[in-house]
């Protein structure tokens, strides 16, 4: 039997079947989720204008603190020093100024900092040494220990940059100037020394919103002083302890929001100024039978990886980019390049339909090489078997994912919320 | 009140030079008809919130590049078709992840056939009507509005309305729904 219906019904009724209600715009968790975005805004500015003002530089580089996964070590301890001295330039507490805290800083020549600090989605510990021999950026020495599981350790003297992987006994050597997050430290090093001088006089410009008061410390009945701030174009806030005595900083944290909410991405927890450390000591010395990987070999390998990852993103050419993930595997099987290409070659298989295959890559990329991509390759390896008709498999492998996602990704990002329907759609059935 | 609420040429600009303020206020401007620009290709809700969110974060990558900040509403609802049409494509189960969605959505929100019925027609209508019927209806938007995220005519908007209601009509037909004269 026909029905009929007025125009007005019509409309209404689409507007009945709108799927959930309005979409609720919330930035900040936009932000945690791509952090990265935030960072680029400031860096393609950047690129655009090849050389802004010094306190847009400053600014600029300073939004790039604590987002990238690799390398970040010691750049979120400079911006801390730095929003220090800022603060104290900025104060009305005549009890600091800024000149004795940069008089202050002018005698260190080096810090050991000890801490904790995000890398591949989880905070670990690290342990930084920095010394500074002169003026200028090849006087930066550096050693940073990450106590990741990968126990990476990465060395810079001046313009060359060491990483070292000691499970498969593996050294990269890079160009630090191609290094983004290098460039804050060169930046000040070719200033002066400890950041002092000309830099200072620019970042007094950057901070916001600060706060002191002064505190004992439960621990040693010492006076310290407490210091927050924020700075909301880089979206970063501070807590610094600051020696009344020395002037000097002895704890920082970063949080990458405004409020000081939730744990820090960077927490220096202990910061020594002058300690003993030999001059060898920030020498790197390739460990004997070590693979080394020269700049131009990572050139090349990075620019043979590109184009494996344009023929899989952009011409969706499987087939063709499985030999060249497969080139860049043979290379370098020790290291991330070599369990990435694993893991896309086992996704090359799946969108070519042999799972199979998939299965027996994504397992060698587990097997072989550790790397934080294990969550991942786990939900991949869940689809892969599901496809393949292994339920059992596939919920495990989901499982897996999961659990190697706690801490790590949030509950509706890949590939966590993907790997969650699935185990219901699983368990459902 | 973010900053730049009333100028949206400003605020882009304030972007361009990394305003994390100004580029909130953008992103809650422009969020809720990214989802549903998103939606008219996906056809499925969460997935359109990733989209847009990611059509959000490839726009400040990509924000240099934009040469024009009067055509920045058009610029970001592209992106997001794209980065919608790259789910749709990257996803090997996105014909079944859709399937399962339209089908959640019927069985909550069909009080009676019509509903279901009208359900059927916006998902069977191409993307491209499809689009202009979920701004006018799910978001609210005016022809206007519609004009200035789209960056086409308002004739344009207006006759993709028709031609997708038209359709729409032309399904309810054959499920034995007619309108009234």
């Amino acid at each position: 039997m026909e029905r009929t219906y007025s125009e007005q019904e019509l409309e209404q009724a689409i507007r009945r079947t709108a799927p959930g209600g309005p979409p609720k715009p919330d930035f900040e968790a936009w932000q945690q989720r791509h952090a990265g975005a935030l960072c680029a805004t400031g860096r393609s500015v950047n690129r655009k204008t090849n050389d802004g003002p010094p306190v847009t530089r400053v600014i600029r580089l300073g939004r790039c603190i604590m987002e990238k996964r690799r390398t970040r070590f010691a750049v979120a301890a400079a911006a801390v020093i730095v929003l220090a001295v800022v603060f104290f330039g900025r104060g009305t507490n005549k009890a600091w100024s800024m000149e004795q805290t940069i008089a202050a800083l002018k005698k260190i020549e080096t810090l050991h900092i000890t801490g904790k600090n995000l890398c591949e989605g989880k905070l670990v510990d690290f342990e930084c040494w920095v010394r500074l021999f002169g003026e200028g950026s090849d006087s930066l020495r550096m050693r940073y220990q990450c106590g990741c599981e990968r126990k990476t350790t990465v060395v810079v003297q001046g313009g060359t940059v060491y990483a070292y992987w000691p499970a498969g006994n593996v050294v990269r050597i890079m160009d630090g100037s191609k290094m983004e997050d290098l460039q804050y430290w060169y930046e000040g090093a070719k200033i002066s020394p400890w950041l002092t001088g000309k830099l200072l006089e620019t970042l007094k410009l950057i901070g916001r919103g600060w706060q002191q008061k002064v505190e004992t410390d439960p621990n040693t009945g010492t006076e310290q002083i407490i210091v927050t701030c924020n700075h909301p174009p880089s979206n970063i806030s501070a807590l610094l302890v600051v020696d009344p005595q020395s002037k000097l900083v002895r704890q920082a944290k970063l949080w990458r929001n405004l409020r000081r909410e939730g744990e820090p991405e960077f927490d220096a927890q202990a910061i020594v100024y002058n300690p003993e450390v030999p001059t060898e000591f920030f020498e790197f010395k390739i460990p004997p039978g070590a693979t080394v990987l020269s700049k131009e070999d990572g050139e090349k390998t990075q620019a043979l990886f590109e184009r494996a990852e344009q023929l899989f993103h952009q011409d969706k050419k499987y087939a063709e980019a499985i030999g060249l993930y497969q080139q860049v595997y043979d290379r370098y099987p020790q290291i991330g390049w070599g369990s990435t290409s694993l893991m896309m070659i086992g996704i090359c298989h799946t969108h070519l339909g042999d799972h199979g295959k998939a299965i027996e890559f994504y397992q060698r990329a587990l097997r072989e090489h550790p790397t934080g991509w294990e969550g991942v390759i786990q939900f991949y390896l869940g689809a892969a078997y599901l496809d393949n008709g292994q339920t059992q498999e596939a919920l495990k492998a989901f499982e897996n994912c999961l659990t190697d996602a706690e801490g790590k990704r949030g509950p509706d990002e890949f590939p966590v919320k993907d790997a969650r329907e699935y185990i219901a759609k699983i368990k459902g059935k | 009140m973010r900053p730049y609420e009333d100028n949206e040429k400003a605020a882009v600009e304030a972007a361009r030079c990394g305003d994390v303020e100004a580029l909130a206020g953008l992103y809650e401007r422009f969020y809720p008809t990214l989802v549903w620009v998103a939606y008219s290709v996906l056809l499925d809700r969460s997935l359109a919130e990733d989209a847009a969110q990611q059509a959000f974060a490839t726009a400040c990558e990509k924000l240099v590049s934009l040469r024009s900040v009067d055509r920045f509403g058009p610029w970001l609802t592209a992106i997001c078709r794209n980065a919608a049409q790259d789910i749709v494509r990257s996803r090997q189960r996105a014909a079944a992840l859709q399937k399962d969605a339209a089908g959640e959505i019927h069985a909550e929100s069909s009080h009676d056939g019509f509903d279901r019925t009208v359900k059927e027609a916006v998902d069977r209508l191409p993307p491209v009507y499809r689009e202009v019927i979920v701004l006018h209806y799910y978001n609210g938007m005016s022809y206007k509005e519609i004009e200035s995220v789209l960056g086409v005519s308002g004739d344009k908007v207006k006759g993709r309305l028709a031609r997708a209601r038209k359709q729409m009509q032309s399904h309810l037909e054959k499920e034995g729904f007619r309108r009234e004269q």
